[in-house]
């Protein structure tokens, strides 16, 4: 016997509802109040980014028709001759590689030294300790302006001026991550390690095993922003490198303005745009790890 | 002993319907076929006609059309009173889904360009990756935008990870719908140029038959099928 087919019918679950349920959120109720709050932030966000998107399509648009008034925010007529104009007047990869070197190691030594020391002052009795605390923070009232002197001396000495060493090897030690993550690991109890110890773990397990997971959001925090100050770093690049090759992006940026032969403002724009990029597409991404270490630490760039 | 109805015919139903709701939404199909190169022509004057934002713009000022098409000939498949959308969410839809293929095509092209001017390694990736996310995108259009233009009761997100779900394990449907559409655009390119008119109705008559057979297949549920006009006049001509 042949079973007649069932007239097909919309069924209340299907995999649609079924997604749809697994990843709805609470969704929440919206008062007036709170529409007006939106389109006020979301006309100053506008406010806020329209220089970028200004610097953009500024950048897609031909020399001629550029810094139209009123400003054009449609790059008309389109051209992507700028973006491809920036390699002959910089060594771009080459200075966006400099930056990501120095960024990384600038980042990654300091954040290592400063959590030994964190360690050393925030756990361990050693004579003069508190002394040397103090006169550690004394440094921080110093302008950096002024200790870049005898550090460019220091430098000339060992041979290492036009190098990026020059940049990494004083951000090695940064007192203020230091004193940071003394005061945070104050905050986590003693009784952690004592325990530990009975258990018989010795510094590094507890530094290593224990301190800096507790401590994850300050140094996730101590990393973004000492990363950030390194890749948008200018006075110290500018004192210690000279050399097209051996240069970071923002002095790249500088000079491809103002150097020998300088290049026309759209293909700075261009420049500018290929370096803000990618960091502005690593933030977006990671947008609210980045929001909540800042916030959870109460930091500020 | 069963009697043969047309719905009761072996086959998918809504590939069984199609060929007749196609002809019947003809009209709407040919202009959603010609409006798009009408925009082309001016937005390709103002912008010049190599610009990769032409095909996004094209794409944005022509989606209201093609959704309008896709509603006629989905109208004429399934019963959708009550059922479809607002006209709101069915533009998001057709915007959405129309203008991510053609940002991320605009965009490895964009890298193509600068790889092929620095001959660097990261623009060579961006620009094959962006080629490879384009295609993924185009295919899962393909089956999100005759979905999300019916489903009311759940959201983009979830249409569109339905849709990707349900392309990755019957990928042949979305890739032959794409591929006729891209051999007749090359055709009207290289051949005759009359053929370009046909690309946006073969590509939307495709996506509407090869979408609901491989969503249907990963679980998602067929709407009410409209009545044939056959049976509709059977059953006219029975009350009188």
């Amino acid at each position: 016997m042949k079973v007649l087919p069932q007239p097909a019918t919309m069924r209340t679950e299907d995999v649609l509802v079924a997604l749809e349920k697994s990843g709805r959120r609470k969704s929440r109720k919206r008062s007036p109040g709170g529409i007006v709050v939106d389109v006020v932030l979301v006309a100053f966000g506008i406010m806020m980014v329209s220089p970028l998107v200004w610097l953009i399509v500024q950048s897609l648009t031909q020399p001629e028709f550029a810094f139209a008034s009123p400003p054009s925010w449609v790059p008309v007529p389109f051209t992507l001759q700028n973006f491809a104009d920036v390699f002959e007047y910089m060594p771009f990869f080459q200075q966006f590689g400099n930056s990501l070197l120095l960024a990384v190691i600038s980042t990654a030594g300091a954040l290592l030294f400063s959590v030994f020391a964190a360690y050393a002052f925030a756990r361990i009795d050693f004579r003069g300790s508190r002394i040397l605390m103090v006169i550690m923070l004394s440094a921080l009232m110093v302008p950096a302006q002024l200790v870049i002197i005898p550090i460019f001396i220091m430098m000339r000495q060992v041979g290492l001026v036009d190098t990026l060493a020059s940049l990494w090897l004083p951000a090695l030690i940064n007192v203020f991550q230091i004193f940071f993550l003394t005061q945070y690991f104050k905050t986590i109890p003693r009784e952690l390690d004592e325990a530990a110890r009975i258990d018989g773990a010795g510094h590094f397990w507890i530094l290593f095993r224990m301190l800096i997971p507790l401590s994850g959001p300050a140094i996730a925090a101590l990393a973004i922003l000492g990363f950030e100050a390194s890749w948008n770093g200018y006075f110290g690049p500018l004192i210690f490198l000279s050399s097209p090759e051996n240069m970071t992006l923002p002095l790249g940026l500088v000079t491809l303005q103002n150097g020998f032969g300088a290049a026309p403002a759209v293909v700075v724009f261009a420049a500018i745009t290929m370096v803000v990029l990618p960091l502005l597409v690593v933030f977006l991404a990671f947008q609210r790890q980045i929001v909540e270490s800042v916030a959870s630490t109460g930091l500020k760039g | 002993m069963t009697s043969m109805h047309a719905d009761s015919a072996p086959g998918d139903p809504v590939l069984r319907r199609l060929p007749a709701a196609t002809w019947r939404s003809s009209p709407a199909l040919v202009v959603a076929g010609a409006f798009p190169l009408l925009v082309y022509v001016l937005v390709g004057w103002v912008f010049g006609p190599g610009a990769p934002t032409v095909w996004v713009l094209v794409g944005l000022v022509s989606a209201p059309v093609v959704l309008w098409a896709m509603d006629r000939l989905q109208g004429e498949l399934f019963d959708l009173d009550g059922v479809r959308p607002g006209l709101m969410r069915r533009l998001v839809v057709a915007e959405v889904f129309i203008a991510a293929p053609l940002l991320l095509a605009a965009w490895s092209t964009f890298a193509s360009t600068v790889a092929t001017s620095s001959g660097s390694v990261i623009f060579q990736v961006l620009a094959v990756a962006g080629t490879a996310l384009t295609m993924v995108s185009v295919l899962v259009a393909v089956v999100a935008v005759p979905i999300g233009t019916v489903r009311a009761d759940v959201t983009v997100r979830t249409i569109t990870i339905a849709s990707f779900l349900a392309a990755a394990r019957r990928p042949l449907g979305p890739i032959a719908a794409t591929a006729t559409a891209v051999a007749i655009g090359w055709l009207g390119l290289t051949w005759f140029t009359g053929l370009l008119v046909f690309v946006v109705p073969v590509l939307v008559v495709f996506a509407v038959g090869c979408a609901w057979p491989t969503a249907t297949a990963f679980g998602v549920a067929l709407p009410h099928l409209a009545p044939t006009r056959s049976s509709t006049a059977r059953a006219r001509h029975g009350e009188a």
